[in-house]
Formats: C-alpha cells, structure tokens, sequence
C-alpha cells in the first residue's frame, strides 16, 4: 500500500512538472504567440489588443493555472492553423494514433517474444551470429525509409490499399486492417530487432543463473524450466523494456503517419510545429507526455506484483 | 592488434564484424570523398534531365530538379554523420562528465538528477527534439543542439551506473588511501574501467543520431533546402516515388548501410579488449 | 563397511571446457570413484581443481560449453550416461536422468540466495519435486512440504510457505534447500560448498544437519568442500583432487592421520598448522616485547604506540528509501585499544561484527562518530579480494607506481627501480609489471596488493582477510611472505581475520569482537589456552 501512494504521489508530482515544462517551453518561444498570429504589418496596438485577448498579459502562475485548468478540462485554446478549437482537432485524429499505436504494438509482442525464445535457444555460433545480424538489420533501417518501400511495393505497384485511406475498426474491420497493418508494420519492424535482441539477452542471462540449475537439479524438464522459472523471471525487465517500446511507437508514429499521410495525431503535430501552431503543439506534447508517464507508473505497478522483492523497498 | 585478427573471434573469421567493417569503409569513404570531389555539383539543377534512371553517367538517376543523386548521397552522407559526429560528441562529454560527478559523489545532486534523467528518458527522444525545434526554430545547428542535449542523459546513465559500480570496489578506496585526490580517481582511475560500456554506448549513439536526424530532416524539421542530408532527400523523393524510386532508395539504402556497419562492429565491442 | 553395495559409480570422467586461441582447459581428467549406500564421501580441492564440476557432471548439470565424456556414470545399476551415445541413446538417458534427479538423487549449492527462484514462493518451489515425481494430492504435498521443512530444523513451516527467498537469513535458505532436495528422500545427495557462503556458527549447524538428514533417511552423500575441517568432521572417506585428477583417496582417518602422497601432506600443514612455525628465536623476542610479562609494567612505558583508538563508535546512515527517514546503525561501539610498534595485532570475529568497518575507520576511510583514533603516519591497508583491490584496467606496474607519484617527488627512473625492487621482495616475476592484473593467479594478485601497500614504507599496515580469498596453500605462503615483510622492515599489523587458526600462527595480540564491541583482548597464546569469555570459547570451539 505504501509503494502504491509512494508512487502515485510520485506520478502527480511528474505530470505537474512535465506540464510545466511543456508551458514553459512555449513561454520562452522568441517570437510569441500574438505575434506570430498576425501578418507581419500588424501595429503595436493590434498586437497589444491580441495579447490582451489571449490572456498573454498575465502574471506567469496564473496563466499556468488556467493551463493546467485547460489540460484538465480538455481546454486548449484555438488553434491559429484551422481556428477550431484544439480539442475537436485532437479528438478527430484521436483514434488514429491509438489504433496504429495499438496494432503495432500487437505486431510486436507477437513476433518478437516467440522470435526472442528461439533466439535464446539459439546455442550455435552460428545460430547467434545470425540473430545477430537480423536483428541490427531491422534495427538499421528507419522507419519512415521501410514505409516508404512499403507504400512504393504494395500500394503504388501492387495496389493493396490506398495510402492515406482509414476506416475506423469499428465500422469495417477488415477494411481497417488493409490500411492499416502496412503502417503499423513499418512502425513495428525496428522495434521487432529490438525487443528479439533484448529479450533473447535477458532469457539467456536468466537461463545460465542459479536457480534454473536447481530446477534441472529437481528433474524439471526444459519446458518446465523454461516456462516457470525462466519466463516468470525475465517478466519484469520484458514489462519494463515494453513500456519504453509503446513510447517509442507513440514517437514512431509521427513521422510513419507523414510517411503513410495518415491523420492523425503525429501528422497534426509535424504540421503544427511547421506552421508555428503552438497551441496545438502544446497540447500534443503534453498529452503523450502524459501518456507515457502513465504508461510508466503502469508498468511499476505490474512489476511490483510480478517480483516480491520490489514490495520490500 | 591486427585487423584480420580482431576480425577472427574464436579462430573463426566472424561475418559479422567482416560486413560490418565493409559497410563502415564504404559509407565513411562516400561521404569522406564526397566533401571534396563529387561527380556533380549535387545542387546544380537541369531540367532536361529531371528523373532520370541511372546509367553510367548519373548513377543513381537524377531527381526532380535534374540533380545528380550520387552526388547528393554524398554529400547528404557527409552531412548526416557530421551531425550524428557532433550530436554524440555533445552528448557523451556532458554526459560523462555528468555521470562521473553525480556517481561518484552521489548526494542530493544525484537524487535530484536522476530524477531528471528518468523523467526525460521515458519520453522518446524525437518527442522532444520537436519541441525543441518548434521552440528555437529548425536548422542543423538547432538540430544539433537539440539532439545533443537530448543525448546527454543517456551517456550521463550508463557512466553514471558504471561508477556506482566501480566507486564501491576495493581498488577505489585503495588509491584513496595512497592520496589519489578525487578527481584523479574519477578520470584516472574509473574511467578506463567502464570503457567499454562507453564505447558502445557511443555506437548506439551515433546510430541514435543518425536515424533521428534522418527523421527529423525528413519531416523538413532539421538541415534546410538546398543543403543535402540523407533525411532531407527522401522527404524530397516521396512525392516521385513511383516514377523516380531511385531517389528514395539511394539515401535510404546509405543510411541503413552505415547504421548497420556500426551496429555489427559495436555488437561485441567490450569483448575484443582481452 | 566392505559388504555395502555400490550406489554411485563413475569411470573415466573428464571434463573440458573450449578456450580461445588455446587448447582446451581440462577441468576433470579421468577421473573414476563411487560412493556406497548410507556413505559420505567427501571430495577436497583448492579451486581450479575440478571437484566442483565433477559433482555438477554427476548431476548433469554442467554448464554449456562444457564438453564431458566418460566410460560410463552408473546410479544404482541405471546408466545415467554411456561412453559413445547415438542419439536415441542420449534422449533415453535424458529421461533417465530426469525421472532420477530431485527423486532418487538430489543436490543442494554454494549460493543459497541465487539457486532458489527469487519470485516464486517457498511452498512452489518445495512443491516441484512432489509435483513431478510422486502422485500426491494438494493437502498431502503440503503436509509433506511442512514435514520436510521441519526435520530441517525450521520451525515456523506453515508461515514460511507463502515467503520468498530474500525475506529469509541465508542460513534459513540453505536449510529450505536442503528440505526442498531431502523432501523425495533421494538416494544420493550431492553437496557442491554448501557452507562455503555461511558464517562459522551456522556452518557447523549446517554440517550437523545434513549428516543426521542422511544418517535418518539412509542417504548417501557426496560432499564437496575445500574446507577441509569440515570434511573431517562429516565424511567417512575423502578424495582430494588437483588439477583434475584424483591425488589420494582413503577413508577420513587414513588421509587425515596418515597422508601418503605429498601435495595432500601440504594441503594438510597448509589448512591444520598455518605457515612454518616461527623460530625459536622470534618467540623469545616476542616474550621480551610482550608487556603482559611479569615485568609487563615496567616496559610498558617503553612502548611505542602507532596506533591507539579510545571509545570509538561508528555508525552508519542507512537510507532505505527516498520517503523513509535515515536510520542510524551503530558499527562499532565504544571501542579502545592500542597496536605497540612493531606488533601483529589481530582482530576476530564473525562476518558482521564490524571488523572491517572499524579497519576503515583506522585506515581514515570512514570517519569516527565519537572518541578518537591516532594513528601514526597514513597507514596502507591489503584487502580481502585482491579481484577488486587493483585496478583491473591498468598494468600492475602502472599500479604499483601510482602511490609513488602521489606521495614522493621521485623521478620516473627511481619509480621504476622501487618497482622493481618491490617485485622482488614480493617473489612476483619480473615482468609481471607489465601484465594486467587479470593475467595474474589469485596469490599472485595478493602480492601485488601487498607490494602496492608496502611500495611507500608505511609504518602500519591494515590487513582485512588478506588470506581467506585465497586457497590454503597459498594461504600458507603469503602469510610467511608477510612474516617475512614484517620482519625485514619493522612493521606493524593490523590483521583482520575470521579464521582462528591463522590467528593464531600470525597474530601476537588479538582482540575478540562482537556485535560492534570489545569482548575480549589479550596476548594470543593466552587467550588461546584459556579465553576467558564465553564467546570466544565459542569461536574456538571449531577449529
């Protein structure tokens, strides 16, 4: 009970001050926000009276309440791009993100652990130095590059799905998954190296540890030893390790979603920042921050039920 | 140490550290003679030859503008590892310096950077070069800049953890007891110990660093038209890729080839000491 | 005992491990035993000499890379493995050795933390066996579980069930080890160092344990240990191996009482005697020096103190956790005492008594929280683990040199003649300046250590369990290399040990500790012959 306040309290104290940093980050911006709203021939005065409109002439605390109030309540403002207000723009590409997110990240978990197990089998030099070289090749090619041959492959010469097409799963679900698995197969692929590499040096470190030679010593049989003492003892690093992979997707996201033009959050916030949209860059940036902060505290509270010594702390 | 027997691990020639080393050479070749002859001017443009396939003359094809794009791999090679060069240089000084102070003399500083480090090591590092970059504007320098800030805490981690480490053992108090002041420890001392975690930390680095600039380029966030950077020449190629796929898949082809060389050279980097 | 029957034998076992650039490392060279029903048979080895992987051979639990043959391994008239097994034949001996092991033949090891599975809990594991080898019902295994655990002298069964290793003292573990493995009461029981993590009290505890388990179930047992008191005490017969083969083998009288080959005689002065005795001439100016004489008073003024420590208390600051409020443990408490120029003074006491946290504060790593210690000049100080004492980074002349930079202005010419010089009275080679540390065998690196403290001319040197990282006999000689040292350069000891018997061969004054406090402090024979305080008769109960 201890640690689950501890790191609660943990959790609030690491969002305010990632929502501060992300409010501060914006207040700095050289050119501010009223500025850059206006054409360039703007006069002092219609500056003043924007800046006055937008709240800018306030005390700097007092607008970092109304920010926090805004985060809150979903309230971010306008964006200066569209002149909706942030949220129904958010809310829109919402589902996009999360269902790319979401299926990479299936993808992943999917074929990396079975992947990660034979690749911890593997006893060979030969064996190992294959793994190897697989998966540095995935991990080598970016993203974006591998999406691009995707597209080029199987949407322009073979003409398997319409880049930039999108049904939400709920309505079609087949129809979402042809458009889909592409770009969340673009996302996953260097992500796949990674989890096969880091999963297969964390198996094999656990397999050469004590308490599996005592297993054997019982007359467990490889798969006995495999299943409940390996795997259960390498769950809480793989927890760990997949929480920083779905960070990653979040962020692979953005550029896949240029790659593949995709609306969704990650497209929004690379136009956004071209465009000098700080609202809607704002509200972006503290939103996945939030989400992986949250995504963190999730995977420490998995991970204290998954290893009884991390209760004692 | 000679090369062929560095690139023998158990008697055997290992393929890995073979390809690797190839793949290094010609990527630092391409861009090392690209700062100094390049077939072409890579930003002279001509319309007649816009798109064009390759062929002994252009051969990687030509771009949209009639460019050379051998030229510009180049070129755009040579820019990209300049920036990858420099953002590892920024991140693992700092962050070496960082992680010996705070491991080695623990305290506050250390709780209160650690803190630090973990909040900004959850949150994907290109998150944060774009909001660096949406704050300060974009350009290579500013592309830099950020991405070498954002590297430190990596670096400062893994020195950081490998002094915890080393800080306990005897030798340390050894050397304290012979009147070794603190500093000397620290840098004469400890730190050849943990030379090779650092050293592959750097070939992660780098890596890092190249597959974000490319990223970042990509999304025209990092290095400007008309200079040339792997990223930037396929953003640029996007739009052709189906008249003109030579214009994507040369620079991409680049990046993966030197990423991949350095990721199997850095595969078992701490073992080649003994 | 000739009629028994043999339940274990072993013919031409060798074990090998691949190196690189090398021929392969022998770690077991055809080496054949057996053990018979209801026998213990103990196999004694300094490290590196294979005995550890002959028990894990047995087992077949040799780790990969290992490559192991033999004519044949037989339990019980079962082939556990053949000499030219196809492929069918290893899978049948697979099975075999898997139906056999945790059932009729059982092992417990050195690391009790580690061997058992850090995030299941005590009852799953215990279960394990029960689960694959008989065919009882949940209740009954329970029953079983709690049964085992209680002939194993732990009392609390029920509540232990549900707890994890590490909320256990690490002789607790040991003991749910070797519950876990007795619980099939097995045939055969191999103990590869099972006391060799354990503290002096609970290592005897442990002992008795394990030969009243074996002697009540009928159980055969190997044991492995390099301690050889501890196979004298427990083994009906003793095999001591080196280097991979069989030295001598013969029952525990015959190898203790009437050693026949010379390396076990070695092994034997080595473990029981300490280093060659002093001459005569040394005790008798050890007697004039000692104050404790009749005439003890008038020379004590004469005395010279290097080093005196008067009430000293020593705590540390234990922070559990970033919330948590710091905790104040107290180390050592109240402590006074003086080391006379010249001495070797010793201080026992078992693991976490504070003896090592009271050297450091005397070394002036830590600092004192109350009274004082003077200390003449900057004592040098010899650690335990000379793996971790040098830098693993830097060559042992680069070593070697860095306290001459920084405590003498001497030119690089004279640095390297000093090196040398200490090279030699150290008997290292002359070239090991310029190798690393880990091109160095264990004794080796001590003496490097031990150059490196001496390097500067300090007047005390702090010794923290120079010896007890290291294999008897080598135990043997740099204990006389340090005798030695003392002699020629008149120098002051502070020796810090836990093993009596060196103690007792090195020592002229000892001071007894425990739990942070003075027990008890006198001339070493006297305290020897008759020790005043119960815990120091306790300490030298086992010898």
């Amino acid at each position: 009970m201890r640690y689950f306040i501890k790191k609660t309290v943990a959790l609030m104290v690491t969002l305010l001050m990632a929502a501060f940093l992300t409010f501060l980050a914006f207040e700095v911006i050289p050119s501010d926000a009223a500025v850059a709203n206006l054409s360039i021939d703007a006069t002092e005065e219609e500056i003043q009276a924007l800046r006055e409109s937008m709240g800018l002439n306030q005390p700097l605390l007092v607008r970092y309440g109304k920010f926090l109030l805004g985060a809150v309540t979903g309230e971010f403002g306008e964006s200066t791009q569209y002149g909706l207000p942030v949220a129904e723009l958010l809310s829109d590409r919402f589902g996009v993100t999360v269902s790319l997110a979401l299926l990479s990240f299936v993808l992943i978990v999917g074929i990396s652990v079975p992947l990660g197990i034979l690749a911890a089998r593997a006893k060979t030099k030969t064996g190992e130095g294959i793994v190897a070289f697989f998966t540095q090749t995935m991990m080598a090619v970016p993203g974006f590059f591998l999406g691009m041959l995707i597209t080029l492959v199987f949407g322009v010469m073979l003409r398997w799905f319409v880049p930039g097409g999108y049904v939400p799963a709920t309505e079609d679900f087949f129809g979402f998954l042809r458009f889909m698995i592409f770009p969340a197969i673009a996302v996953a692929v260097p992500k796949i190296g990674m989890s096969v590499r880091f999963l297969q040096s964390s198996l094999k470190e656990q397999m050469t540890s004590d308490y599996v030679r005592t297993a054997k010593s019982k007359g467990c049989g490889k798969r006995r030893v495999l299943w409940k003492h390996v795997l259960r003892n390498a769950l809480v690093p793989v927890v760990t390790f997949l929480t920083m992979v779905m960070a990653e997707i979040l962020a692979g996201s953005i550029v896949i979603e240029q790659v593949f033009n995709l609306s969704g959050v990650g497209r929004l916030l690379a136009v956004s920042i071209s465009s000098r949209d700080f609202p809607v860059v704002r509200a972006i940036v503290l939103y996945t921050t939030a989400v992986v902060v949250i995504l963190n505290y999730g995977a420490d509270m998995i991970c204290r039920y998954l290893d009884p010594r991390i209760k004692e702390l | 140490m000679s090369v062929a027997c560095w690139l023998k691990k158990d008697g055997k020639y290992n393929i890995n550290r073979i390809i690797g080393l190839l793949f290094v050479a010609i990527a630092l070749l391409i861009s090392l003679v690209g700062c100094f002859y390049t077939p072409y001017d890579p930003n002279a443009m001509n319309a007649d030859i816009k798109n064009a396939a390759p062929s002994f003359s252009h051969l990687f094809g030509t771009d949209n503008f009639g460019r050379d794009v051998f030229s510009r791999v180049m070129k755009g090679a040579g820019t990209t590892f300049l920036v990858g060069i420099s953002v590892v240089s920024i991140g693992a000084v700092c962050g070496c310096l960082l992680g010996a102070f705070t491991g080695y003399f623990g305290g506050l500083a250390d709780l209160i950077l650690m803190r630090v480090n973990d909040a900004l090591a959850a949150i994907p590092s290109i998150l944060l070069a774009l909001v660096f970059v949406s704050v300060f504007g974009s350009g290579t320098v500013q592309l830099v800049a950020a991405l070498g800030i954002l590297f430190i805490p990596s670096f400062a981690r893994v020195v950081r953890s490998g002094f915890v480490v080393q800080k306990e053992l005897d030798y340390v108090k050894n050397a304290r007891l012979m009147g070794a002041g603190h500093l000397r420890i620290m840098f004469v001392h400890i730190l050849p110990n943990i030379k090779s975690s650092l050293l592959s930390a750097l070939a992660i680095g780098f890596n890092n660093a190249v597959l974000s600039e490319a990223a970042m380029s990509y999304l025209s966030l990092g290095v400007q038209p008309p200079d040339a950077s792997l990223g930037r020449m396929l953003s640029e190629a996007q739009p052709y890729l189906f008249r003109a796929p030579w214009n994507a898949v040369a620079p991409g082809l680049m990046i993966l080839i030197s990423v991949l060389g350095v990721g199997l050279l850095s595969l078992e980097g701490g073992e080649k000491h003994d | 005992m000739t009629s028994r029957n043999e339940l274990l034998s072993v013919k031409d076992l060798c074990v090998s491990f691949r190196r690189k650039k090398k021929a392969d490392k022998v770690a077991v060279n055809r080496i054949s035993f057996s053990v018979k029903e209801g026998e213990i048979l103990g196999i004694a080895g300094e490290s590196g000499s294979g005995k550890s992987m002959t028990a894990l051979a047995v087992m077949g639990l040799l780790p990969d890379g290992a490559k192991c043959s033999c004519e044949e391994i037989v339990f019980d008239g079962k082939k556990l493995r053949g000499n030219n097994a196809d492929k069918k034949e290893q899978k049948a001996e697979e099975l075999l050795r898997r139906q056999l092991s945790g059932f009729e033949m059982a092992m417990i090891f050195q690391e009790p933390l580690t061997s058992l599975n850090p995030v299941l809990p005590i009852k799953t594991q215990m279960e394990e066996p029960l689960l694959l080898h008989t065919s009882l019902g949940k209740e009954d295994r329970e029953r079983a579980i709690i049964e085992a655990l209680t002939k194993a002298e732990l009392k609390n069964g029920e509540q232990l069930l549900q707890q994890y290793p590490h909320q256990l003292s690490g002789g607790m573990r040991q003991r749910v080890m070797i519950a876990m493995a007795m619980i099939n009461k097995p045939r055969l029981l191999i103990c590869d160092e099972p006391t060799t993590a354990l503290d002096a009290v609970t290592e005897r505890e442990i002992v008795e344990l394990i030969r009243r388990l074996a002697k009540e179930n009928h159980t055969s047992v190997l044991f492995i240990s390099h301690d050889l008191s501890v196979l004298r005490e427990l083994c009906d017969r003793v095999m001591i191996m080196r280097d991979g083969v069989v030295v001598e083998e013969g029952t525990t009288e015959q190898i203790f009482e009437h050693p026949e080959r010379n390396y076990t005689k070695r092994l034997m002065a080595a473990a029981v005697k300490g280093p060659k005795e002093l001459s005569e001439e040394q005790r008798t100016s050890e007697a004039e020096t000692d104050p404790e004489n009749e005439d003890g008073k008038r020379r004590r003024d004469k005395v010279a103190y290097v080093l005196s420590a008067e009430h000293v208390s020593v705590s540390y600051r234990q922070r559990t956790g970033l919330f948590q409020k710091r905790q104040e443990k107290l180390a050592v408490k109240e402590m006074s005492f003086d080391v006379r120029k010249g001495e070797v003074f010793g201080i026992v006491g078992e693991s976490g008594c504070g003896k090592s946290t009271l050297l450091k504060v005397l070394s002036g790593l830590y600092s004192v929280r109350e009274g004082s210690v003077n200390v003449q000049g900057t004592p040098q100080m010899v650690f335990q683990d000379p793996y971790t004492s040098l830098n693993p980074a830097k060559k042992v002349g680069w070593i070697l040199e860095e306290p001459l930079r920084l405590k003498t202005k001497l030119s690089e010419a004279e640095r390297k003649e000093r090196v040398a010089r200490m090279l030699e009275e150290t008997e290292l080679p002359e070239d090991a300046g310029n190798r690393y540390v880990a091109e160095l065998s264990g004794g080796q690196r001590q003496r490097v250590a031990i150059a490196a403290a001496l390097i500067t001319n300090p007047e005390l040197v702090l010794l923290d369990e120079p010896v007890s990282a290291l294999d008897v006999t080598v135990q043997a000689q740099i204990l006389e290399l340090l005798l030695k040292l003392q002699r020629e350069h008149g120098l002051t000891y502070v020796f810090v040990s836990h093993d009596m018997a060196v103690v007792r061969k090195i020592c002229d004054r000892v001071l007894v500790m425990k739990d942070g406090k003075v027990v008890e402090c006198g001339n070493t024979e006297s305290l020897f012959l008759n020790p005043k305080e119960e815990y120091t008769k306790k300490l030298l109960g086992r010898k």
